[in-house]
């Protein structure tokens, strides 16, 4: 399965692809409409499944591990983050964008990342020396971070780039992508990442 | 002096934040008056801020969610960098607690929580990392008993505004990552199987426990 989707990659096939735009509020026009822009193209080639966060109604968890112990799989919260599970499961790529926020991943990105957890399982399995929780879905999109690059610290780039690691160690993508890109660049990196005629056209 | 003890946890009163965050009230001085806020408070966090505000010492709490600290903690401190003047020049601390038992989980947040308090202008006192959280609201502090001693001592720190105690620092976040003993015995018995089935055989869930609902196989 790995090595087909390398060779769909190769070959531009077809891809599931999900992006969450973490964008908090106003001032970010030009990375959202590049980023919007990226979509658009790679849908030319692919299935793209587009979630501005902040036009949803998703709530924060609360703790009560009822996706793990009393409806497996499932939160206790029927809101909009069915909707992103429901692409999750079925994706290549799981893409999170936006810019950083206070030094990291905005609150809104991260209210998304801790409602993540029911597609683990609670089991426990020891991975070089450290405790990561196995899958329930045999599906594992590749991890990707984009952030918007307006000259954060590269400190907070460094954290926030090694947080999206640690969250691989529990996930168990096959890879992992991080990016800090200008708005221009959105496209391009997206399009390296996923991979499509695009790029074979643009050489 | 004042000091605010933030409990980053959703969870809310009935978390092990508010149990580990009694365990340092419960050994302070007198003369220190604590104010508590609660981030799960979302639509009070104006009233929270005016609150807090006017404390000399800040103390947050939070467990370890999804690798970094949960949402509604995140969105608290974004809170706090709206009205940095209210924090800059102060002294805050952290402890970062992990239902998985090495505090080497913890490690790049706590790098967070070192940039967070240089952004508001905030002199970061130290920064407690623990594992093994997860059990502390089902068994009363005796099973405990060195990590509520090492935190007592933390108590006194924070009372002086001095650095945490190396000694109490290691007995809290002794467990790092797991060497050949661990694995041989983690690799024979498996105690989180053990936990969570327990639990999902009382809530009659254990028959669906690898369910997958969003592909309705
Ligand atoms: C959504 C969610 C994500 C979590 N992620 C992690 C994690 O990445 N690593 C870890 O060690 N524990 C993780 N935990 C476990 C909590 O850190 C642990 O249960 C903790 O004791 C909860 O403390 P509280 O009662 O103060 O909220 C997670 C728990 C939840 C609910």
């Amino acid at each position: 399965m790995i090595a087909g989707r390398k060779w769909n990659q190769l070959c531009g096939k077809h891809m599931n692809v999900t992006i969450i735009n973490g964008t908090p509020g106003d001032g970010w026009d030009e990375f959202e409409n590049h980023l919007d822009k990226a979509a658009g193209t790679l849908s030319a080639d692919h299935r793209v499944d587009f979630f501005t966060l902040r036009d949803m109604n998703i709530n924060y968890c609360r703790g009560c591990f009822s996706c793990w112990v009393k409806t497996p799989g499932l939160c206790v919260f029927r809101d909009d983050m069915d909707i992103i599970l429901d692409k999750y499961v079925r994706s290549d790529f799981l893409i999170f964008a936006g810019p950083l926020k206070t030094g990291f991943l905005p609150a809104l990105t991260k209210k998304a990342m801790d409602r993540i957890i029911p597609v683990a399982l609670p089991y426990i399995r020891l991975f070089d020396g450290e405790c990561h929780h196995p899958r329930r879905y045999e599906n594992q999109p590749v991890l990707g971070l984009l952030l918007f690059d307006d000259s954060p610290g590269a400190e907070a780039v460094d954290i926030a780039f090694s947080t999206i690691d640690r969250l691989a160690l529990n996930l168990h993508p096959e890879r992992t992508f991080k990016f800090i890109v200008t708005a221009e660049k959105i496209e391009e990196v997206l399009i390296h990442e996923i991979g499509g005629n695009q790029r074979l056209s643009k050489g | 002096m004042k000091l605010a003890v933030i409990n980053g946890s959703p969870r809310g009163r009935d978390s092990n934040s508010s149990r580990i965050a009694g365990w340092i009230t419960s050994s302070l001085e007198g003369s220190v008056e604590v104010c508590h806020a609660y981030v799960f408070n979302i639509a009070r966090y104006d009233e929270l801020m005016a609150k807090i505000g006017g404390c000399d010492y800040y103390l947050f709490i939070f467990p370890l969610y999804t690798d970094s600290m949960p949402g509604l903690s995140k969105a608290f401190m974004e809170k706090m960098e709206e009205h940095k003047p209210l924090f800059s020049g102060k002294n805050i601390a952290f402890i970062i607690h992990s239902g998985f038992p090495e505090s080497s989980q913890s490690l790049t947040v706590e790098r967070y929580t070192r940039y967070f308090a240089s952004l508001l202008g905030m002199n970061c006192t130290g920064t407690i990392k623990m594992g093994g959280s997860e059990i502390i609201r089902s068994a009363p502090d005796s099973f405990f008993k060195d990590k509520v001693a090492a935190f007592q001592k933390i108590a006194k720190n924070i009372e002086r505004s001095e650095p945490f105690d190396a000694k109490a620092l290691e007995i809290i976040g002794s467990r790092k990552r797991h060497g050949a003993f661990f694995n041989f015995i983690f690799k024979h018995i498996d105690i989180g199987g053990i936990y969570w089935n327990r639990i999902l055989r009382k809530n009659k869930a254990y028959k669906s426990r690898f369910d997958r609902p969003y592909l309705n196989d």
